[in-house]
């Protein structure tokens, strides 16, 4: 834990970028974004990765693994795939990493047919992959079996409040530093899907999602995730797309957004001093 | 620093409050009975651990209590009545509390409570502001940083290793944490059903659930959970709160191998009890009681107990072993803070929470069992294992305060 001074301090001698996450307490959490990815995806690109997410080396993803994930995790895996190939990593890498998954509105379109389906058929109606593929904690244990990731992992919220709540819990596990590294995804649509229409009825709609490679300490620094007392700042809401927007045009970044009944979180770029 | 229990709040079939369920885990009570609150006749499993109602908490007018979801009215019992039990239930203006709560079903349950009575919220998601743990905090005027999660069954040690960090880093005085759902509804137990998951014994309701039996067939549903307060040893010392139990430690890993069915390799579920007992720096030799996830399944009970034969080695035939699902039924996502409470239970009372309906021990699974009544044992250390859908595997240190 580091006080807030020291944590800028920390950034202006070593990072290309920050990101800063502000929460109610006297604590400051430093941590490493070490790779990250983002992904936009309309409903019939998501289609298409759901027969192939990716390509990472020394990995084989069947084209039937996803079949009867929801489309979060689709999205999940792809951006995570991305995520892992900008590191260059060899498997054996992050094996003992974490996973977590911060889905928004996690399993409605699911639920939703779920829903029609028992009225109409009874009991028998209901999938058998109904709970395994779209509770909560099936985007983070999809990711896990998919890359072999045998650190904990879990997903957070599935509700409106996923994004925010993402970070804390990011950080709390940071601050153990227990694990070699965390994967971090958030998936969200820029606007929530009709459940039960087909994709080409709902060409606008787009899942975005973005992976953060999160690590306590790391050599090659892109970003710094740091977590520290509220302050008393307004900023504009955090939405996903926006966070997408700012990862992928980092390079002249200074934004800030509020974090609701959190804190705020802010990204900006610096002068690469120490690489 | 050390991070103790302060306060209890709890809803299951066996009771609503810690004295109740305790008495209730500690008599061998069983709280399975054939589901009646929707027609059942057409699901192969027909028997569940039901709440029939929360009761309304303090404070709060019966008429209004009854509109909130299901899944809100039993956090909001939980969270104020584990307030209340640690003595923090007024004059708390000051007090940073942050809330972590592992549930799973809170959309789909509200979805379907709303949809079964011909709302159609599940395609209004602009109605949808908050998250349940976001609506108890409001209702309980506490302010600190609020998150739900979920890892399945293993959410509740997740909640309370995490609830373990946020005091550690300074951001909270007090953190309630635990885990709770309430997911005994017509589309999951449908669900779990065709899953093939669940005990079919539906004429003997108070039987069906009988981990590490040779008669075993699957696993019963409950529904409810646990809150516990969480604080700093030395604030609950200064303020002279009782102390249930310290956090001694927890360990999590996760299988990669399938979304359901345990891994045949029981190296990861092992890595987190090792990761555990390390962390609370307690060897094998020293646990005096483990709670097993052991959910009745014929797969999962054999690979716990591998696991549980790989960690404590020759002491396997020594340490006592029992599954309180037997009494309660698996409360999925509630799981393990309703078990963390068992193992509080153990602390307290220096006795050990039998497994029922254990007639016919399985003999693939020699453990030193505790069958179907309660046993006096010293009690100083105890180790809960819940593991999840999803692959993924913890264990939870509780050490005597």
């Amino acid at each position: 834990l580091l006080r807030k001074a020291s944590f800028f301090a920390s950034l202006q001698r070593t990072s290309g970028l920050e990101i800063a996450l502000t929460s109610s307490g006297q604590g400051t959490l430093v941590g490493q974004v070490t790779y990250y990815a983002t992904l936009r995806a309309s409903l019939a690109e998501l289609a298409q990765l759901r027969r192939q997410p990716g390509i990472l080396p020394g990995e084989k993803i069947a084209p039937t693994f996803l079949k009867h994930a929801e489309e979060h995790t689709v999205a999940a895996l792809a951006v995570a795939l991305r995520a892992l190939a900008k590191g260059n990593y060899e498997p054996g890498q992050y094996r003992e990493w974490g996973v977590l998954a911060a889905p928004v509105m996690f399993g409605r379109d699911a639920e939703a047919l779920a829903m029609n389906r028992f009225a109409a058929e009874g009991a028998w109606g209901i999938s058998p992959h109904m709970i395994p593929h779209y509770s909560l904690h099936a985007v983070s244990g999809t990711i896990s079996q998919a890359l072999q990731i045998r650190g904990p992992n879990f997903g957070i919220s599935g509700g409106p409040s996923a994004l925010s709540e993402a970070f804390l819990v990011a950080a709390g596990l940071l601050s153990e530093n227990r694990l070699p590294g965390i994967l971090l995804v958030l998936t969200g649509y820029d606007r929530e899907k009709i459940p039960g229409e087909s994709p080409e009825a709902q060409p606008l709609i787009h899942c975005e999602a973005a992976a953060l490679v999160l690590t306590r300490e790391g050599g090659q620094r892109e970003l710094r995730l740091g977590v520290q007392p509220r302050t008393h700042f307004s900023f504009e809401p955090f939405t996903l797309a926006a966070f997408r927007e700012a990862l992928e045009n980092i390079q002249q970044l200074h934004a800030s957004w509020s974090l609701p009944g959190i804190g705020w979180l802010e990204l900006k770029a610096l002068e690469l001093t120490g690489r | 620093m050390d991070i103790g229990i302060t306060g209890v709040g709890a809803i299951s079939a066996l009771g609503s409050n810690y004295q109740t369920i305790a008495d209730n885990l500690l008599a061998g009570r069983s709280g399975i009975q054939k589901i009646s609150h929707f027609p059942v006749q057409d699901h192969p499993s027909q028997i569940g651990g039901v709440i029939d109602s929360v009761p309304c908490p303090v404070g709060w007018k019966p008429e209004e209590f009854a509109k909130l979801p299901r899944v809100d009215q039993a956090l909001l019992w939980c969270g104020q009545t584990a307030l209340a039990n640690a003595g923090l239930g007024e004059g708390r203006s000051q007090t940073r509390i942050g809330f972590i709560v592992g549930t799973a079903a809170e959309w789909n349950s509200i979805w379907e409570e709303n949809g079964l009575g011909e709302g159609n919220s599940i395609y209004q998601p602009q109605q949808h502001l908050d998250s349940v743990v976001h609506r108890t905090c409001k209702k309980l005027r506490i302010s600190g940083p609020a998150v739900s999660l979920s890892a399945a069954c293993a959410s509740g040690n997740y909640a309370l290793a995490l609830a373990r960090n946020w005091l550690r880093m300074g951001w909270v005085d007090v953190c309630l944490a635990g885990a709770c759902d309430m997911a005994l509804t017509p589309i999951s137990l449908a669900g779990f059903g065709n899953l093939r998951a669940l005990s079919r014994r539906n004429d003997e309701p108070q039987k069906a659930s009988r981990p590490f039996d040779r008669d075993r067939d699957g696993f019963v549903m409950g529904e409810g959970g646990a809150v516990f307060v969480l604080e700093r040893m030395d604030q609950a010392r200064r303020r002279s709160a009782h102390v249930y139990a310290r956090i001694g430690g927890y360990g999590a890993s996760s299988d990669a191998f399938h979304m359901v069915i345990p891994s045949g390799d029981p190296e990861p579920a092992i890595k987190a009890m090792r990761l555990a007992l390390a962390d609370a720096q307690i060897s094998p030799g020293q646990v005096d009681y483990v709670n097993a996830h052991a959910t009745g399944t014929p797969v999962g009970d054999v690979a716990e107990f591998r696991v549980l034969a790989s960690v404590f080695g020759e002491g396997i035939s020594k340490v006592p072993v029992s599954s309180t699902k037997s009494i309660t039924g698996h409360l999925l996502t509630g799981a393990a803070a309703m078990e963390a409470l068992a193992c509080l239970v153990a602390l307290q009372y220096q006795a050990l929470p039998p497994t029922i309906n254990l007639d016919n021990p399985d003999p693939e699974c020699p453990l030193r069992h505790v069958p179907n009544q309660a046993q006096p044992h010293h009690v100083r250390v105890t180790a809960s294992n819940s593991f999840g859908f999803g692959g993924s595997n913890t264990c939870l240190i509780l050490v005597v305060a």
